[in-house]
């Protein structure tokens, strides 16, 4: 019963939105009861949080959500450092970051295809070796990075901008349950069960991407983009931020090279990140591919994603030749075509 | 020929024959003419539509300006077989012949049965009307030995061997002939014409091999094809540069596609055969009856104007649902019929269905260069515009990428449409051998026939398995697999279908295998 009071107390905090005051009260070791009294509301206001508290409550429990108060020590310890931490937060999925290091991967939601492949390249990396992807569920780069963990078998968790139990935006469906099948991840926020995704959430949610883990890395960011306003946060919170380079004649590179300028690291393999956990990246398995002569010159080729006429013309196979041995290549799994004609090597 | 009751003439009656359009085949119809006392009139019966009912007008203008006399009679016209719609102005010449016989103005010299028709202007002088080729076609099947049509028709009739053709220019002209007051030659065949606006070559486009290979495949079995890629990828130059490498038209064919240009008024001034595929691209806001052809007096729409050719739709999901819905029986029959009240009528329509759309609303997804703006929402409802049936009857799927400027430079100079078509020549030779019932070719197989013609090793059979299941085919897109592997075999005049020939095929599928609509992943 006791229990039960104190997390309302905290559903009631959080609602208050005084994360600021809150962090302050508590930190100095006020309870649940001194700091409510403490940040001055008026009764009837109280009442009617109170109120709210209460069915919240009640719905979490319903829908089989964790609430984690700032109190808790499962809360994360990076996020409780922050200047304005979220009271609680409503978790669905595993609590991963208890398990694992985790570094945050944001960048625009329309990517480039250059974009894209970096976003796999360098995840791929990191969760082969045993680092977890904090992102926020948004599609463009935030997509690919999440799918990319799942894929590789690694962490991650999805920081929301709506209310938990809203799927949004819709074509993730398919993404969040998978995070949530896979016993791997989890999806997180500070905004209270059943909340639509109003615009100002998005720019505040950024703060606990940035605050969930030491560095963020951006990928892809125009100037004006969401990620920029991540990577302003991780900067305020004293964390630190890497950025992938780009094209200068890329509008979705501008933002990650300003921040280069202004002196993030530059990121141009997964390895790079690495060092900076200490981890000892593994050693590239090299398992060359059983290929046919024909088949090599292909492999050989496709040192990067190409466009198929490119290869076409450096190989100089005919075209129906050509294409017999890409569907041979494909069958055994060794490449994978992208939109736009192009082929890749399947990594790993 | 005067009529007399008691030895006092009443009345003259006289019969000319004439022609009308029913779609596009010709019908005959009988212009009676009766002159008999009475108050003045002029009446026309025989369900004439208002450009009959206006050719009195014309047909007294006419006469009187090619200084006979217009009998200040009683003038009935009958147009039989009275069921038919009569349409359109080509009934002038007829009726005023029928005028000028009735009341004597013409006693024939001729002793066989001839026909007429032809559009009076005011000052007796005679224009071209649609669909000569079609009478022509129909007097030589009754029998009707000699024609007259207005001068400018006079190439375009006389294609057809067996009938005489007379090209006339005035009034006056005819009338002289017909008393035998003069002579004329009868009119030369035409020469070929053109109707594509452009037809280009496939060696002037540079690159994309993959997407010509795929068209030369199409077009050796009769494949219809889908192009996806971004705008400025050459799309457009493609699909127009197919007609070149079809194998030409026969002599059949020429003719039917003449008849059909003729009938729909599309023939260039001068007229003559068409001798190159047609090529229609018609724009995506078409209408239905447009498209199919019709309304309440049919006409041909795009799709039999493009019978025996190419029929390109660009930017496919833009066009309205119940216009592409209207493509599956055709495509499915090569011909579409229309039923009126009076009757159904026949228009052949069989085409190679060229589509091509973006791969996503704003064209850019997979563009190396510019970001795609399009959520995946959006490009889900894309494609999802697209039914099912109709992707079903295409039978290749190819992406076209917009190339970078330094690859086209890079290669190569194309091979002539020329060489690409004796290729499919031989091929399509191939196939109809297989068939052995004439030239059926590989894209309009049944199921049934798929099971015979397309007969595999099991070495074969097992790869075919293996591959279903790595790229997820559907049963039906197996189908159309097979289709396509045996045209290829066909191309290198295999009997059998063999592994390379699947290996290849799969290639050209791309929709079935949906990588790019899951965008991120």
């Amino acid at each position: 019963m006791g229990e039960e009071v104190f997390i309302i107390d905290w559903i009631q905090l959080n609602l208050t939105g005084r994360y600021r005051a809150i962090k302050e009260l508590f930190s100095r070791g006020l309870s649940t009861e001194e700091i409510i009294s403490f940040l001055g509301l008026e009764k009837e206001k109280l009442l009617a949080l109170r109120k709210r508290a209460e069915q919240e409550y009640k719905r979490s429990l319903d829908l089989g959500i964790d609430l984690i108060p700032i109190s808790s020590d499962e809360y994360p310890i990076l996020l409780k450092n922050i200047s304005d931490p979220p009271a609680l937060l409503y978790v669905l999925g595993e609590k991963v970051w208890l398990k694992d290091n985790f570094i945050s991967v944001v960048g625009t939601r329309r990517p480039t295809r250059y974009g894209i492949n970096a976003t796999r390249i360098i995840v791929s990396r990191l969760v082969e070796n045993g680092i977890g992807i904090v992102s926020g569920f948004a599609y463009g780069i935030d997509t690919v990075a999440h799918t990319e963990a799942l894929h590789g078998g690694g962490y991650t968790i999805g920081v929301l901008g709506t209310g938990i139990d809203v799927v949004y935006p819709k074509v993730n469906r398919g993404l969040r349950k998978d995070i949530l099948e896979s016993k791997r991840g989890c999806l997180i926020s500070e905004f209270p069960i059943g909340d639509k995704p109003e615009s100002w959430h998005f720019p505040r949610r950024n703060r606990i991407i940035s605050g969930l883990t030491q560095i963020t890395l951006v990928v892809e960011a125009s100037l004006k983009s969401g990620a920029m306003i991540t990577a302003g946060y991780a900067l305020e919170q004293g964390r630190e931020v890497f950025a992938v380079p780009g094209n200068i004649d890329s509008e979705n590179s501008q933002g990650t090279n300003q921040l280069i300028k202004e002196g993030a690291k530059i990121i141009t393999s997964g390895d790079d990140i690495l060092e900076e956990f200490n981890v000892i990246p593994k050693l590239t398995t090299i398992r060359l591919p059983e290929l046919n002569e024909e088949e090599a010159i292909i492999w050989n080729i496709l040192n990067e994603p190409r466009l198929e006429d490119d290869i076409l013309n450096i190989s100089g196979f005919d075209v129906s030749r050509f294409n017999i041995i890409i569907t041979r290549l494909e069958l055994k799994g060794l490449i994978e075509r992208l939109p736009g004609r192009m082929l890749k090597r399947k990594d790993g | 020929m005067p009529f007399s009751w008691k030895g006092i003439p009443i009345g003259m009656l006289a019969k000319v024959l004439s022609a009308t359009l029913l779609g596009i085949e010709g019908a005959l119809v009988d212009v009676e003419v009766d002159i008999s006392n009475g108050l003045p009139s002029f009446t026309i019966v025989g369900l004439p539509d208002q450009a009959v009912q206006e050719s009195r007008e014309r047909i007294r203008s006419a006469i009187k300006n090619s200084e006979f006399n217009f009998p200040v009679k009683r003038i009935t016209v009958n147009l039989a077989p009275a069921d038919i719609k009569k349409e359109g102005p080509a009934f002038d010449l007829p009726i005023a012949i029928g005028i000028l016989m009735a009341s004597e103005c013409i006693v024939s010299q001729l002793d066989s049965s001839f026909l007429i028709v032809g559009e009076l202007s005011l000052d007796g002088s005679i224009r071209p009307v649609n669909g000569i080729i079609s009478m022509a076609i129909m007097s030589r099947e009754l029998g009707i030995p000699i024609m007259f049509v207005p001068y400018e028709n006079s190439s375009e009739a006389a294609l057809i061997p067996g009938v005489k053709v007379y090209g006339i220019r005035h009034l006056t002209e005819i009338v002289q002939f017909l008393n035998g007051n003069i002579s004329l030659s009868p009119a030369g065949p035409a020469k070929s014409i053109r109707i594509n606006e452009v037809s280009g070559d496939f060696s002037e486009i540079k690159g994309q091999e993959s997407a010509k290979r795929a068209l030369e495949i199409a077009a050796c079995g009769f494949h219809n094809i889908i192009m996806v890629g971004p705008p400025g990828s050459g799309k457009t130059m493609l699909a127009q540069r197919l007609p070149t490498i079809l194998p030409p038209l026969t002599e059949e064919e020429a003719l039917e596609v003449t008849k059909i240009y003729s009938s729909a008024g599309l023939l260039p001034k001068g007229g003559g055969i068409i001798e190159e595929r047609p090529f229609r691209s018609p724009h995506h806001s078409i209408s239905l009856a447009g498209m199919v052809g019709g309304t309440s007096n049919p006409r041909p729409g795009e799709i039999s104007l493009a019978h025996n050719g190419v029929l390109f739709l660009d930017e496919f999901p833009e066009f309205r649902r119940d216009v592409l819905e209207a493509l599956r029986q055709p495509m499915e029959d090569g011909t579409l019929v229309i039923s009126r009240a009076h009757g159904s009528i026949r228009f052949p329509a069989r085409f190679m269905l060229v589509a091509s759309m973006n791969p996503c609303p704003c064209g850019y997804l997979g563009d190396t260069k510019k970001p795609c703006t399009c959520s995946p929402y959006q490009i889900e409802r894309y494609f999802s515009k697209i039914s099912g049936p109709i992707l079903d009857r295409i039978d290749i799927q190819i992406e076209v990428p917009r190339l970078e400027t330094d690859t086209l430079i890079k290669s190569n100079l194309g091979e002539t449409s020329e060489s690409i078509r004796m290729r499919i020549k031989k091929a399509r030779e191939f196939q109809s051998y297989r068939f052995k019932d004439g030239f059926r070719a590989n894209g309009l197989m049944e199921p049934r026939e798929i099971k015979e013609h397309c007969k595999l090793t099991p070495s074969v059979q097992g790869l075919l398995r293996e591959i279903i299941d790595k790229f997820h085919l559907s049963a039906r897109s197996y189908d159309k697999l097979l289709k396509v592997a045996r045209t290829i075999a066909d191309l290198s005049e295999s009997e059998l279908i063999r592994e390379e020939d699947v290996l290849e095929a799969i290639q050209y599928r791309v929709l079935d295998r949906k990588y790019w609509e899951k965008k991120f992943s």
